[in-house]
């Protein structure tokens, strides 16, 4: 019974390990820090108003996210509004510029990211450096 | 582990995992066709050859993306760690990004240049037609990029304060069950048993142990795992079951699965148990539980059916009770609960005056340890504490029988 129970786990462990998951993008990692340390944070920063702030600066860095996700997204649509885009992508993909602008996409999101390191800094001036070690180890 | 390799399971079925990748590896499947359909469709050796030094310029140019990703991602990560990290950390991640990107454009550019040369506008256009029959091609033309589902509103981390929680864990949010007050045991009252998470005690005088064929004296230990599988929809087992005292077995195993609809301010919440064949058979438990979870204050109530129904090698006249249990609990601060329990139940329709009204309290204080969130928690309840109309005599309180739990459950995101 027990080495059944061994062996399915080792199964699994294996099945994990040799999963072919891909690197997740920025946002979502991003997003992955933010909400992780938003649901503790009141566990962490006893003062209300400041683990309030704080909570509510890991739920914009969700948003943000989202706006990080929207602007890969329009700088993928750029890459098929480019001077060098005849022949249409649906006939060429190499001569229309899609696939070379799709590998190396223009940096968009620059708004978003200039927010972000914002709202990291001003996480930084909320939580002493104790609080803000405790909540950089959840995640 | 094996909760985690399920959880992991799904998320791939479900494509979770793929929506969560960056497009690199689509942009080296669309690569890797382009080359063979080059290979293929490029007749003349000295310009197939052009072609594919082209294609590799590509395939550099692509791992090169995929590493200034890499580097850039993991600058932020480092930054966001430090604690006297400035502006000046965060710019240092961005300002190498941005000039290797204008370096890989134009070496693009250039491989472009050179893959137009190698080949006919014949053979491109049949290498285009392969390339772009393939599903992943969709990256390259926004035009048939599928529309994205909304991202879920339901944040994927553990859940902290007891009186925040939700009825079910978070998508991808693990639980270790050894302690009582929480979502998944509430309400698992069955006909001949009550279980909870934990090490628990229960207690009656000698003369209701006569009465009832019961131990005196009765000291179970119950654990298990609760997962998250989907953003509002949770499996849990307490498949460690056992009776220590006064003589031990081991005890059925419980299986619970949760579906959860949150609304602005409460959830509803349908949840299935089912108990694996002990001494009455197999024990099914559907209900349904509604929640008002709050930033100090928490209620949730339930109402369920409990039956024991027998074995098909042991059948028995099946046992069929109701109960509807009330939790009130209150954080006294984010770190410290309370609770007060009770409701109605009756243990079996079959029996007259077997209606019952009990009374239970709680505490536990919650610590983060890590990355994980840990629930010390103990309850002192009274299962059959009023019986407002027995079947003999009147109504009656009755404080000596009680039960006492004690025990601790873990949190953790699973990925």
């Amino acid at each position: 019974m027990l080495s059944s129970r061994v062996l399915v786990g080792a199964l699994a462990l294996l099945a994990v390990a040799c999963s072919a998951r891909q690197p997740p993008r920025l946002a979502v990692e991003l997003t992955a820090r933010a909400t992780a340390k938003a649901g503790v944070v009141r566990l962490v920063v006893s003062d209300a108003a400041r683990a309030e702030r704080v909570r509510a600066i890991y739920e914009e860095v969700t948003s943000l996210a989202r706006e990080l996700d929207r602007a890969r997204v329009a700088a993928r649509a750029e890459c098929h509004g480019e001077p060098r885009k005849q022949p249409a992508v649906a006939s060429d993909p190499i001569a229309s510029g899609a696939l070379g602008c799709s590998i190396a996409p223009p940096l968009g999101a620059r708004t978003a990211l200039e927010r972000y390191i914002q709202l990291m800094l001003e996480a930084r001036s909320l939580l002493s450096q104790g609080e803000f070690e405790r909540l950089a180890r959840v995640r | 582990m094996l909760w985690v390799a399920l959880a992991t399971a799904i998320m791939l079925l479900s494509g979770e995992l793929s929506r969560e990748a960056d497009d690199g590896a689509t942009l080296a499947r669309l690569l890797a066709a382009l080359r063979q359909s080059t290979i293929q469709d490029v007749a003349d050796a000295e310009r197939r050859a052009a072609a594919l030094r082209a294609l590799a310029s590509f395939e550099l140019g692509l791992a090169a993306y995929r590493r200034q990703l890499a580097t850039f991602k993991a600058c932020i990560t480092a930054a966001d760690a430090k604690y006297s990290a400035t502006r000046a950390d965060y710019d240092a991640c961005s300002e190498p990004l941005e000039r290797e990107r204008a370096s890989l454009r134009a070496s693009l550019l250039s491989a472009q240049s050179e893959y137009e040369a190698a080949v006919t506008e014949a053979e491109r256009t049949r290498v285009a037609r392969t390339v772009l029959a393939l599903p992943e091609a969709r990256l390259l033309d926004p035009a048939r990029a599928p529309h994205k589902a909304p991202l879920p509103t339901r944040s994927r981390a553990i859940e902290g304060v007891m009186s925040e929680r939700h009825l079910t864990l978070p998508r991808n949010v693990v639980g270790i069950m050894y302690g009582p007050l929480s979502s998944s045991t509430f309400g698992q009252r069955f006909p001949s048993r009550i279980i909870d998470a934990g090490t628990t005690y229960a207690h009656q005088d000698q003369s209701l142990a006569d009465a009832t064929g019961a131990p005196a004296n009765l000291w179970n230990t119950r654990a298990g795992v609760r997962v998250g599988m989907f953003d509002d929809f949770e499996v849990g087992a307490l498949f460690l079951a056992f009776q220590l005292a006064p003589k031990f077995r081991f005890d059925p195993v419980l299986i619970s699965f949760t579906q959860q609809f949150r609304f602005a301010g409460f959830d509803l919440s349908i949840r299935t148990s089912f108990q694996t064949p002990g001494d009455t058979g197999w024990g099914l438990n559907p209900g349904a539980l509604l929640a008002f979870p709050g930033r100090h204050l928490a209620a949730r109530v339930g109402f369920f059916v409990p039956m024991e129904v027998g074995t098909l090698k042991h059948p028995i006249a099946p046992m069929v009770g109701l109960n509807a249990p009330l939790r009130v609990t209150y954080n006294l601060v984010p770190s410290v609960f309370v609770t007060a329990e009770s409701g109605v139940s009756y243990d079996q329709l079959a029996l007259k005056g077997a209606l019952n009204v009990p009374l239970g309290f709680g505490a536990g204080y919650t610590v983060l340890a890590g990355s994980k969130v840990i629930d010390l928690s103990a309850s002192l309840a009274w299962d059959h504490w009023l019986a407002p109309a027995p079947a003999q005599g009147s109504a009656r309180l009755d404080w000596r029988a009680f039960r006492v739990v004690v025990g601790a459950s873990l949190y953790f995101q699973a990925l």
